[in-house]
């Protein structure tokens, strides 16, 4: 009989990533868009005012992530039934995801600082 | 020789109520691999809440879901025992469906044998079918799962007749593997594809043995012709 384990350990967390992109491709637009507002707007005003606005980008940003699981909430939670069916959780999808975004914004941020 | 025992999915002690109505109260359902579990009811009636109770997505102010009689707590967390295909599209609109068969291991070529018109639809996305063939993919994907228990609530819902036909087929042939809590208002379908029937009714649920009592019962006016 065929050894599978080296297959499945492969596998399983393949199906978990594609899972997660897809889930974070959902929001990826308006996430993205939020981030490079953010961006801009830190450029414009850093000649003037420095590093000091930068905890308000910050915090626009977390709110503006609330917003975006809001609006999944009220209009793709059905899709929420396929996630389960695979063993996935939303706590799970939104946990990695979210800190991915956020993970990225703050890389981003600190990459492209003047 | 060893016997081999089917698998028993029971939910007992269900008690749901919204806004002092109660919905569900003393329920108990028991499905077993092997068979098809119809369960009927009115509109309201809270079959669909049923279903969540057991598939653990809502809370009862009671509830008991066994499996095998040991505690089965948060089955959605356990695909390889419990799926479930709710009566709404579920199923992301940009996945294509050879991605929803690769994600649900189900053979998207045995599929095409029983609904000959997917063949070469593969890269099709799901947004892009119609909403009957989108459902057939949603429960057929479900129902075909690597899994020991499927619930389909109102699997037949948008689908055609001659796609209900053969859906039916394909539930006799899964029962083999799994047991099948099947619910829809097509009751015809459902008593004609039950092993064990059930009726949900002003909160209790009362098994049926004999599909004659769905008249007494009144759920039906007449007694249903059997389709098999």
């Amino acid at each position: 009989m065929p050894d599978l384990s080296q297959d499945f350990i492969i596998l399983v967390p393949m199906k978990a990533i594609r899972s997660l992109a897809s889930f974070y491709l959902g929001f990826l637009p308006a996430a993205w868009l939020l981030t490079l507002i953010c961006i801009g707007s830190f450029h414009w005003l850093y000649p003037v005012y420095g590093w000091g606005p930068f905890m308000y980008f910050f915090w626009f940003k977390v709110l503006s992530m609330g917003l975006v699981w809001y609006a999944t909430n009220q209009y793709r939670r059905q899709t929420y039934y396929y996630y389960f069916n695979l063993g996935y959780s939303k706590a799970f999808l939104w946990t990695v995801t979210l800190g991915l975004d956020f993970g990225l914004f703050i890389i981003i941020f600190i990459a492209l600082a003047p | 020789m060893m016997q081999s025992y089917p698998d028993i999915l029971e939910a007992d002690g269900i008690h749901l109520s919204f806004d002092g109505r109660t919905i569900l109260s003393s329920i108990y359902i028991r499905c077993e691999t092997g068979k098809v579990t119809g369960l009927l009811g009115r509109n309201g009636e809270g079959k669909t809440c049923l279903m969540n109770i057991i598939y653990g997505r809502l809370q009862a102010e009671s509830s008991s879901v066994r499996l095998n009689e040991g505690h089965l707590r948060d089955a959605w967390k356990q695909p390889h025992r419990l799926r479930f295909a709710p009566q709404f599209h579920f199923i992301p609109a940009a996945f294509t469906l050879r991605r929803v068969f690769s994600d649900l291991e189900v053979n998207f070529l045995r599929f095409c044998e029983f609904f000959p018109e997917f063949e070469g639809c593969g890269g099709d996305r799901l947004g892009s079918l119609s909403g009957g063939h989108r459902r057939l993919v949603e429960i057929y994907t479900i129902l075909c799962s690597q899994t020991m228990f499927v619930l389909l609530d109102e699997p037949f819902s948008h689908v055609m007749p001659v796609h209900v036909e053969t859906l039916l087929k394909v539930i006799r042939r899964e029962k083999a593997e799994k047991g099948i809590l099947l619910s829809d208002h097509l009751y015809r379908e459902v008593v004609g594809a039950s092993d064990d029937l059930y009726l949900l009714t002003v909160g209790h649920l009362a098994a049926v043995p004999d599909a004659e009592d769905l008249e007494s019962l009144g759920y039906v006016r007449t007694s249903p012709d059997v389709i098999r």
